[in-house]
């Protein structure tokens, strides 16, 4: 009905749109209006335009698996990062950092057999070939810019977070703090994605730097960590409201972990879908393309 | 003098630097966050410099491609050149280099911008009228002696040395020596210097006068030498230990080629680069090159130049493609393209009720972090603008630290000290301290703590009643639960800094674990009463002290925070902003940016009604989403 609306006085130039003939169309191909002829040069313009951007986003759709590196200021992340990166890719040493400001994702690999013995095989070596890739995608640790790692986490690309610190803990709280924010988002999106996937969301927590002589062990640093996020969960629970809930009144604070209020432990995590291991390496000592091989290939 | 040139990414890889002398990477790191991060401006630099340590930084950045250029210095002297110097290497490098950069997925480029740079300096140099560098016969002899003394490297170690023709280089390199004699080229022209360790790809142009340098990058340069090839590993790693004056090494290695201070690996990966890349059929000839180089980089500059002046007249002139691009996006922003855009915002945002200056500055970083870049698919300039100031009133209002009031006195009073954790709240008159307080109180009783209030306000009759008034609500309140709370009173007209510290005193005495200490109202104009406030913070050591602002108030919320952050002398400053009447503005809560974006302290609370329980804390989101709306 409304296709027939359009009545030829109002356009007089444009050809009827439904029930013209063949001749009143070729007649008003060769009598182009203004109109006309700007709609065909924008869709000629557009056209390679579309296409591109449709390709584009096929493979956007397509992105490698991702490994999301998080963690606060000076952890190690970039360094961690681009040591992986160079020890598989290019060969070259790794260039020297400093604190970041915008993410980057970098290319990896490891061995689809996850040997260990996978580093002393040349880059020639035919085997190299089954090599998995995926993406190591770094955030900055700065507390201003924080959203932009926390708000990837429940990004479907996103097989596996890694939280970086630097072992020496020299700021306890201000770590806890941040894990305690990865630990919740994570948790939203266990407890949301739940029915779909039954696959636990990972978490690694990378004590880094150990070569450093102020280093604690990997066991003393979770033990550290999670007596914090037992006070921590607690005074939260407690805190203020913030402005949003407003309408609803008294609405119930998220709970890290699973019920009660005992002390907090990382492996109660699982009964909310979140899996977490904690391993110390140094990236000095060039040892964590081992130490994360295990995590990054079981969550593959 | 020059200390230090780094090219670093937003991602926080340094490309590529040049050093004179060990610069620890934590001033960088400061630089980076207190600058670039929480865009902070040290007073008294006008946001053109930044001061830290013994250092001076100068930077410029490239947002097209997220490079930051960072020149550190010593001293302001003599270097008046710095800002065209960052500014030539900005368009030097990124015309070079610009390609590799847009590669997704990369960290580091191939880059031997070393030779560059130093015809750069000392172009810069001579213009700014120090020793001409002149090639003289020595050089081209030195060339040739190379070979034999410095062994390792096979191709090329330039000739670039200079004077001391026994290149002995363990000697030169070891020691950030300088001859003695030329103090004054040496100062002037730091750059030549580092050509000794450096230098191999390509002779070296820079200067050669017989300064020598002073190379500072030479106690990691000799241990390399000496271990050769092979070394090369171990030796990275073995720098590193002293990690804070090596990155000048690490540096080099991201970049083979690079660097200052390369060592014998990477001599036959150069030669390639030369003949490949750059370089074309130019031969390694140390004498002509320097010529052709200088030619080459003039040559760039120009062009760069001109495509700059080029995009400024194009993108009026563009018409219809101009308006096409910016329906279909992909188009490079420049300062016109922007100033439409950037208008509208501020005025929106004055609209909300962010005070003009604070709205002008605002939309001035984010104008300066847009031009260059390019717009994306099917955005216009409008949506464009739109997410970033969006972005940057996130990260305005975002804090460093997160603030977790109960958790922080529980560590407090779990301490050895048996100090109360001390909170004060300061403001102009009538903006709501003594509601606020008892908010706070009612908050810290609900969560059984012992609570002191101190009533330091003894200058505005009825202050202390009130107080009172307000105290016995809450006693009320919160008996039931266990609560406790107090008055600590002594009347009007005594001096409240000291009636402060005796609460403080009595709290410990008695066992609170909080004093909440209200004080005087003041106009933020008012330098009498201002200027006790220091005397007040070194007498009552509060742990916390917050400033109530009015939601309400308008343009002067800037001035208000900056003096009341002023105030409490040099050591002490605000911990927070509690802005109250929220409740009575709507979306209007611009007073939230002015004073979080005068300060960069963050807000803790907000106010939003007459009850005890109407105390919340900032959602970023949400005011995001309101400011904007
Ligand atoms: N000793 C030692 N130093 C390390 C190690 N890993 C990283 N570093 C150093 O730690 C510093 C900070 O490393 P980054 O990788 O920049 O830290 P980041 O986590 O990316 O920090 P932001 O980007 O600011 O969040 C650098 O100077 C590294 O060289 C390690 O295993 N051992
Ligand atoms: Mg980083």
């Amino acid at each position: 009905m409304e296709s027939s609306l359009p009545s030829p006085d109002a356009t007089p130039l444009l050809p009827p749109p439904g029930g013209a003939d063949l001749s009143s169309l070729m007649a008003s191909f060769f009598n182009p209006s203004l109109p006309v002829l700007i709609v065909t040069v924008i869709v000629i313009f557009l056209t390679p335009l579309l296409i591109h951007t449709l390709i584009f986003r096929s493979r956007a759709a397509t992105t490698l698996p991702t490994f999301l590196l998080v963690g606060p200021v000076g952890g190690g992340k970039t360094s961690l990062m681009t040591a992986f990166e160079s020890e598989t890719e290019s060969g070259k040493p790794p260039p020297d950092t400093r604190t970041s400001q915008s993410p980057l994702s970098l290319e990896c690999s490891i061995s689809a057999a996850i040997a260990g013995t996978s580093k002393y095989r040349s880059a020639n070596d035919p085997s190299m070939k089954s090599y998995l890739k995926f993406l190591l995608s770094d955030t900055p640790g700065h507390g201003k810019l924080r959203h932009l790692a926390l708000s990837q986490i429940s990004s479907p690309v996103i097989r596996g977070v890694i939280f970086v610190l630097d072992s020496s803990l020299t700021d306890i709280r201000g770590t806890a703090e941040y894990l305690y924010d990865v630990l919740l988002a994570m948790q939203k999106v266990a407890s949301a994605s739940g029915a779909t996937s039954s696959q636990p969301k990972r978490l690694l927590i990378a004590c880094n730097k150990s070569d450093v002589f102020t280093a604690l062990p990997a066991g003393k640093i979770q033990k550290l960590l999670e007596e914090e996020i037992t006070k921590m969960r607690v005074s939260r629970s407690k805190g203020i409201l913030d402005v949003e809930d407003d309408g609803e009144g008294n609405e119930e604070k998220e709970w890290l972990g699973e019920g009660g209020e005992g002390p907090f432990e990382f492996k109660a995590m699982e009964e909310v879908g979140v899996e977490v291991e904690v391993k110390g390496g140094s990236v000095e000592k060039k040892d964590w393309k081992e130490k994360l091989s295990a995590f990054i290939g079981g969550c593959l | 003098m020059l200390v230090k040139f780094l090219i670093i990414t937003t991602s926080g890889i340094l490309l590529w630097s040049k050093k004179y002398a060990p610069v620890n990477p934590s001033v960088v790191n400061s630089f980076i966050s207190d600058v670039l991060i929480e865009e902070r401006v040290q007073p008294g630099t006008d946001g053109k410099y930044y001061k830290k340590d013994s250092y001076m930084l100068k930077w410029t950045t490239a947002n097209d491609f997220g490079l930051i250029f960072i020149a550190v210095y010593q001293s302001l002297l003599q270097l008046t050149w710095i800002d065209e110097l960052l500014d030539t290497v900005k368009k030097l490098f990124t015309t070079l280099y610009g390609e590799q950069l847009k590669k997704p997925h990369t960290a580091t480029i191939e880059c031997h911008f070393d030779d560059y740079f130093n015809s750069r300096i000392s172009e810069l140099e001579r213009k700014a009228g120090g020793p001409r560098p002149i090639i003289s016969a020595p050089v081209i002899e030195q060339a040739k002696d190379d070979g034999k003394w410095d062994a390792p490297p096979p191709p090329p170690i330039p000739g670039i040395l200079k004077a001391p023709p026994r290149p002995g280089s363990p000697a030169i390199a070891n020691s950030a020596l300088m001859r003695p004699g030329t103090p004054e080229s040496r100062s002037k022209s730091p750059a030549p210097a580092s050509h000794l360790l450096a230098g191999t790809r390509r002779p070296a142009r820079g200067r050669r006068g017989g300064n020598s340098a002073h190379a500072s990058s030479g106690e990691e340069k000799s241990p390399a030498r000496n271990s050769k090839k092979g070394g090369k590993k171990l030796r990275k790693w073995d720098a590193d230990g002293n990690a804070d004056e090596e990155d000048g090494a690490v540096l080099d290695y991201s970049a083979p080629g690079v660097s200052t201070d390369e060592d014998t690996d990477h001599g036959s990966r150069k030669m390639d680069y030369i003949e490949q890349k750059e370089w074309g059929t130019k031969t390694s000839k140390g004498e002509f090159v320097l010529k052709d180089l200088d030619m080459e980089v003039n040559q760039i500059l120009k062009e760069a130049e001109e495509k700059d002046r080029a995009s400024n007249t194009a993108s009026s002139g563009y018409g219809a493609f101009g308006f096409f691009r910016n329906i279909v996006g992909g188009k490079t922003l420049t300062k016109a393209d922007l100033e439409k855009a950037m208008t509208a915002m501020q005025e929106h945002l004055s609209k909300k009720n962010v005070a003009r200056e604070a709205a002008v500055q605002v939309t001035e970083s984010v104008e300066k972090s847009l031009i260059g870049q390019k717009t994306g698919s099917f955005q216009s300039i409008e949506a464009t603008v739109k997410a970033a100031v969006e972005a940057s009133l996130r990260k305005i209002l975002t804090p460093t630290n997160s603030l977790d009031l109960l958790r922080e006195i529980q560590t407090k009073r779990s301490g050895s000290s048996k100090r109360p954790y001390v909170i004060s709240i300061v403001g102009v008159n009538g903006v709501g301290k003594s509601t606020n307080l008892s908010k706070i109180c009612f908050f810290l009783l609900q969560n059984k703590f012992k609570v002191l209030i101190a009533a330091c306000d003894t200058f505005r009759s009825g202050a202390v009643e009130q107080l009172r008034v307000h105290a016995r609500n809450l006693k009320e309140l919160s008996e039931r639960e266990g609560g406790v709370v107090e008055l600590y009173e002594k009347g009007y007209g005594k001096d409240a800094a000291n009636i402060a510290k005796d609460a403080v005193a009595f709290g410990e005495a008695e066992g609170f674990d909080v004093v909440l200490i209200d004080t005087a109202g003041r106009r933020h104009n008012d330098q009498r009463l201002m200027s006790s406030l220091e005397k007040f913070a070194k007498f009552a050591e509060p742990d916390k002290i917050l400033m109530v602002g009015e939601a309400l108030v308008g343009t002067d919320s800037v001035q208000q925070a900056r003096n009341f952050n002023a105030a409490f002398g040099n050591a002490r400053t605000l911990d927070g902003f509690i802005i109250s009447k929220c409740d009575t503005v709507g979306d209007m809560i611009g007073t939230l940016i002015s004073m979080v974006f005068a300060t960069g302290i963050p807000v803790v609370f907000l106010g939003t009604g007459q009850n005890y329980q109407d105390l919340r804390t900032l959602n970023i989101a949400w005011a995001v989403k309101l400011l904007m709306s």
